[in-house]
């Protein structure tokens, strides 16, 4: 019959202890690393869906468009409007400063992607404006 | 050293008696085998009804109990027939024997028992008083005087015997550790492994169910599988949003410059990174002071050139 001896048993035991133990600390470790993974990704996903939100959303573009020439109109402010696939361009021709004031606050306070903005002195009381928008 | 040697082809063997060694032959480079007089050992035939030799041990130390005390015994067990030669033997003594008689137990291969190892109608003389001898197939110790039978010497008795069978291992921890102790020790580490095995599986299972989730955030928001593709998806969406916030940053520090009467935009174009203002001023000197307005954003602009002529200031800003 053959004898066992104990503390090779011992010494198996003592090997899965600090097999299972170091596979453990690294399971953990890779736990945390994932964690922060998912935390990060998630972040970003995140703040790209509100950047896409505020400067990509077509629908949005649209109705702001309409509301920003609704509200020109109904100011009776005279403009050009011009289209490309693109872009967008605006040009309003002698308007006075007051309406100037209010066509750029109309412009800037909404998320239209600005190309470019053009404002040029017509006469002592009048101004040029042109703004170009990224649809 | 003790050592012996019957024939060239064999190992070093010594017969080793609670006396002494039993010392003839000579020497070759090696490991030792040793055989135990039946001093150092008991020996039972029995028939027993098991069909395996492991089934045997549970019966051992009841069978052995009326020879002598069997807490720190070792057994073994040889199946011979219908019969089980049952030996009971104790480390630590072995030990102490090889170490009082100078053999280093490293040294030491195997340990047999002189019933495998003698013949059972020979007598072997021990030199020492006494004889070894066949007993109704027991090989037993007993003192010369006892036997009439002509005995022969060891040399004659092993002189035909290349290796022997049915060897053991000495338990050499005995002498270091206890054996109990181990055992106590085995159960709570046994358990500590259970658990960490559990808890190392559990962490494991977790990771594969972040790892699934972590893959699928992405196309939760409908974007591109990788992070390498959203992070550079998300840098130009960034810059874009800081090109248009200093766009209407520049446009608010223009407008709310501190123009005196008469002073006023003549022109203005703002494109993505940079600007090129007119200014009409009252006189020259006043485009220093609106330099020094604009020098305050110095975070935001940066003034590329500036010219001034007939109270006119050409202004070129990259943001």
């Amino acid at each position: 019959m053959k004898h066992i001896n104990p503390l090779m048993i011992l010494a198996i035991l003592l090997s899965f202890w600090i097999f299972f133990a170091t596979l453990k600390s690294k399971e953990i470790n890779t736990r945390d690393t994932l964690n922060k993974k998912i935390k990060v990704d998630e972040n970003i996903a995140k703040e790209i869906v509100s950047y896409k939100k505020m400067w990509e959303n077509p629908k949005f573009y649209k109705k702001n468009i309409k509301r920003l020439l609704r509200n020109l109109r109904s100011k009776k402010i005279n403009y050009d409007k011009r289209e490309k696939s693109n872009t967008l361009q605006l040009s309003f021709s002698k308007v006075t400063p007051f309406d100037a004031k209010y066509i750029l606050s109309l412009i800037l306070n909404q998320n239209f992607k600005i190309a470019n903005l053009n404002i040029e002195r017509a006469d002592n009381s009048h101004l040029d404006i042109v703004v170009k928008v990224e649809k | 050293m003790f050592q012996w040697l019957s024939k060239s082809k064999r190992k070093n063997v010594l017969l080793l008696d609670k006396e002494g060694i039993v010392n003839e032959g000579s020497f070759v480079e090696g490991k030792i085998d040793i055989v135990l007089t039946p001093s150092f050992y008991w020996f039972v035939k029995k028939k027993l009804p098991v069909k395996f030799n492991f089934q045997v041990k549970e019966y051992l130390p009841s069978i052995f109990e009326e020879f002598t005390n069997t807490d720190d015994l070792s057994y073994y067990v040889i199946k011979k027939n219908d019969l089980s030669w049952l030996f009971a033997y104790d480390d630590k003594v072995i030990l102490e024997s090889l170490k009082k008689n100078g053999i280093d137990i490293s040294d030491v291969d195997k340990i047999y028992f002189a019933q495998n190892v003698f013949v059972e109608d020979s007598a072997v003389d021990l030199k020492n008083g006494y004889i070894l001898v066949g007993i109704d197939g027991v090989i037993s110790r007993i003192p010369a005087d006892f036997v009439e039978k002509d005995s022969i010497t060891l040399s004659d008795a092993l002189k035909d015997k290349v290796s022997f069978k049915d060897g053991v291992v000495l338990k050499k921890y005995a002498s270091i550790v206890d054996e109990k102790i181990v055992k106590k020790i085995m159960i709570p580490l046994f358990l500590i492994v259970f658990v960490e095995a559990t808890e190392a599986l559990k962490v494991w299972r977790e990771n594969k169910n972040l790892e699934n989730s972590g893959s699928k955030i992405f196309s939760k928001y409908s974007l591109p599988p990788t992070s390498f593709q959203n992070q550079a998806i998300l840098s130009s969406l960034k810059k874009k949003n800081l090109e248009q916030e200093k766009i209407r940053e520049l446009a608010n520090i223009l407008f709310k410059a501190p123009f005196l009467k008469g002073e006023y935009i003549a022109k203005l174009n703002i494109s993505k990174n940079r600007a090129n203002i007119k200014i009409k001023l009252l006189n020259n000197l006043r485009a220093k002071k609106f330099k020094n307005y604009l020098l305050k954003f110095s975070d935001l602009i940066t003034i590329k050139k500036i010219v001034v002529k007939n109270s006119v200031a050409d202004i070129r800003i990259s943001i």
